[in-house]
């Protein structure tokens, strides 16, 4: 059952469930499909509402001011604004996100486990891929075929083979993807096995209760333990309260907000201080994109929004992907005002867009705002900076290699628009400053990290709270570093660990 | 929310930003469409700190030529191409803050166009048929819709 604030307008509604899940993105919604089909009763509490697919518009305005937190505008402060997207709504961000599956690399797996043994209980690789080969299936995870690519996403194949750079299609969660190119504004055929589609679903059919619009406060204590979590329920925005929520949690309450928003509600319970690490360690995958214009139409919106990406440079921390923009985005990145913009944009049908995304090394801080909103300090550091300008080399490189007749590569510094790689030399003598770049990241981690002992982590190796007994941490926030690949499988997967370790527990 | 000189100035910017006839298949420009109430609804949904940065970001715009070096006279007084050059220039400027600030005018005046059925069918794109969205209906005064090839 999906219940909206309306029907409990003005109203303080009292709920009582086995389990309570703060959130319903890929880690929530994964973990109530896992607490729900094993018998036990859930509750998922999400501040965002529910958006069935026949409401999603073409336009990124109409997504952008309903299912994109702070309608696209939270930003990390750092010597650069960066802004930080992710999806409020039933689904999360998974209901905006490109699709992209990747299991966690082995090299980062075994580097947990190097560094903390004790994560063994949980981070356990065997197990772990038993769960992906599991969701693979549920979710029709495989690789996008060739009739969805569309050319954005072919020609970033042509470029690597021409330069002897390893790239493939992109393994999707999607089940029939028209190749619209709308994933960022919700896909309106509901083809992508976001989680809005497919494990919420899949909860509720168990007997799951969501409340949709309900922004959890705090968690509730007693006797030292978490008893459940206390909403307000609001009308589509938070601010225009209309109702509150109490719910008791028998057994637990899990928290899955994200890594930007589960440590803030850690802050506001005043959970997890021991460790002084909540809200710290925060990580990302910082990302720019290029442009590439070509003789040939490419459509950028005819393609699976993201189909084609290259580990090529893996190891030098860097991953390249294509990214089909709607023109709202891409206009912005087109490198031209007034009448010249205006023959811009006639052109964009000849725009191709990739992008480059850093497993940076920077670490970053979450604290509270006014609201309830966060406040995220994050600073490239300069080696990360380094990736980032070899990265946007890169993409020139493979642009013009794939027949491009023009690539704009969005740095400050250098020529808006170039014909030739050696345009690009600059580049190397510029400062290493994140202000050359306009980055943006959808990938966020390690604002309430595990760790086996106290000191060391913010949860125990189960996502439990070393100080506060039945509440745990099940989503990015626990990671203890960021991946280099798309995280939602890694996320929903560990999500699914710990969730298969509550039932367990409570088999007895 | 915005007082009378905001709307009248970020009327202005968005002219210049996207100006009629462009291109043939792009007649339209900002002065065809509602892209004044846009800003301003995008504005209401916006986090406060955004809002107040967006209207610290007109003021400052409104001055753009004595940062540039390019004048002591404000922008709106300043020829169209000559207000176009002036921030193309701050586009440029070597400090960050104020180069993002262009940035952030042309953010919302591209969502807004872009938005418009008779833009995305100048574009090419096909969901164009699927009609406008449900807030530009809302704030449309009745402007065209299609466009009228030349
Ligand atoms: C535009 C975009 C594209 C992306 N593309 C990809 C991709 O292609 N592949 C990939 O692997 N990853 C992608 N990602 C990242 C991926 O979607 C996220 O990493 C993943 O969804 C995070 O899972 P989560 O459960 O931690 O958080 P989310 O999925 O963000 O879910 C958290 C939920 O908690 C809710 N919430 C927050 N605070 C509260 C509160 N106090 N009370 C109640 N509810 C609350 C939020 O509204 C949200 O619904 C993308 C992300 C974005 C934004
Ligand atoms: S490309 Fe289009 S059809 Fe395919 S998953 Fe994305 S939005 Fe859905």
């Amino acid at each position: 059952m999906i219940r909206s604030p309306e029907e409990l307008d003005g109203r303080t509604v009292d709920d009582i469930a086995d389990v309570v899940i703060v959130g319903s993105g890929a880690a929530g919604a994964t973990a109530a499909r896992v607490l729900a089909e094993a018998g036990l009763e859930v509750v998922v509490l999400e501040e965002g509402p529910a958006v069935p697919a026949a409401e999603l518009r073409p336009d990124f305005h109409s997504g952008q001011a309903r299912v994109w937190r702070d309608g696209g505008a939270q930003v990390a402060r750092g010597r650069a604004l960066m802004p930080l997207l992710q999806g409020v709504c039933v689904g999360g961000s998974t209901a905006i996100n490109g699709a992209i599956i990747h299991r966690i690399p082995e090299t980062i797996l075994g580097g947990w486990l190097k560094a903390d043994p004790g994560l063994a209980v949980t981070v356990d690789p065997e197990r772990l891929g038993e769960i992906w080969d599991r969701m693979d299936e549920e979710l029709g995870v495989g690789p996008a075929p060739p009739d969805v690519l569309g050319e954005n996403n072919r020609l970033l194949g042509v470029g690597a083979r021409a330069l002897g750079v390893d790239a493939a299609p992109i393994r999707r969660n999607v089940i029939g993807c028209e190749g619209s190119a709308r994933c960022l504004q919700g896909c309106p055929t509901a083809r992508r096995q976001s989680m809005n589609i497919s494990y919420i679903p899949r909860a509720v059919a168990h007997g799951a209760r969501v409340y949709t619009c309900a922004w959890a406060q705090r968690v509730t204590l007693g006797r030292g333990r978490a008893t459940g979590v206390v909403a307000r329920l609001h009308r589509g925005h938070r601010g225009q309260w209309c109702g509150r929520l109490r719910v008791r949690a028998r057994r637990a309450v899990l928290i899955a907000a994200s890594a930007v928003h589960t440590p803030l509600l850690l802050l506001r319970s005043g959970l997890g201080r021991t460790s002084g690490l909540v809200g710290r360690r925060f990580q990302a995958h910082p990302g720019t994109a290029v442009l590439g214009v070509f003789d040939d139409p490419v459509r950028m919106w005819a393609g699976a929004t993201q189909g084609y990406e290259s580990l090529h440079w893996w190891d030098e921390r860097m991953k390249i992907e294509t990214l089909a923009l709607p023109p709202e985005l891409g206009a912005v990145r087109l490198p031209a005002l007034g009448a010249p913009l205006i023959r811009r944009l006639a052109e964009y049908g000849h725009v191709a867009q990739w992008a480059v995304q850093v497993r940076a090394l920077a670490m970053g801080s979450v604290v509270h705002g006014l609201g309830g909103r966060a406040v995220v300090r994050y600073d490239l550091t300069p080696a990360d900076v380094r990736v980032l300008k070899l990265g946007v080399l890169r993409l020139c490189e493979l642009l013009f290699a794939a027949g491009a007749r023009e690539v704009l590569p969005g740095v400050h510094g250098l020529p808006p628009s170039v014909r030739s790689m050696d345009e690009l030399a600059p580049l190397g003598e510029l400062p290493d400053s994140p202000q050359l770049f306009h980055c943006i990241a959808s990938h966020m981690f390690g604002t309430a990290v595990m760790a086996s002992a106290p000191k060391m982590g913010v949860t125990s190796p189960t996502g439990e709270l070393w100080d506060c007994p039945g509440a745990y941490v099940i989503d990015s926030s626990v990671f203890p570093s960021n991946l280099g690949v798309n995280p939602q499988h890694a996320i929903a997967g560990l999500a699914w660990r710990l969730a298969e370790r509550l039932v367990e527990e409570a088999a007895g | 929310m915005l007082t009378r000189w905001e709307r009248a100035f970020l009327g202005d910017l968005f002219e210049i930003l996207l100006p009629r006839g462009g291109h043939p298949r792009l007649p339209l420009g900002a002065a065809d469409m509602p892209l004044v109430p846009f800003a301003e609804r995008w504005l209401l949904e916006a986090p406060a700190d955004v809002r107040v940065g967006f209207r610290v970001a007109l003021r400052v715009l409104a001055w753009a030529p004595l940062l540039t070096l390019s004048g002591i006279r404000p922008l709106r007084a300043l020829e169209p191409d000559a207000r176009i050059a002036v921030l193309e220039r701050l586009s440029r400027h070597r400090l960050y803050l104020l180069r993002e600030l262009p940035l952030l005018v042309k953010t919302v005046a591209c969502t807004g166009y872009c938005a418009h059925p008779a833009v995305r069918e100048g574009i090419g794109l096909p969901d164009h048929v699927e009609g406008p969205p449900r807030w530009l209906e809302e704030l449309d005064t009745g402007g065209p819709r299609t466009v009228e090839r030349p």
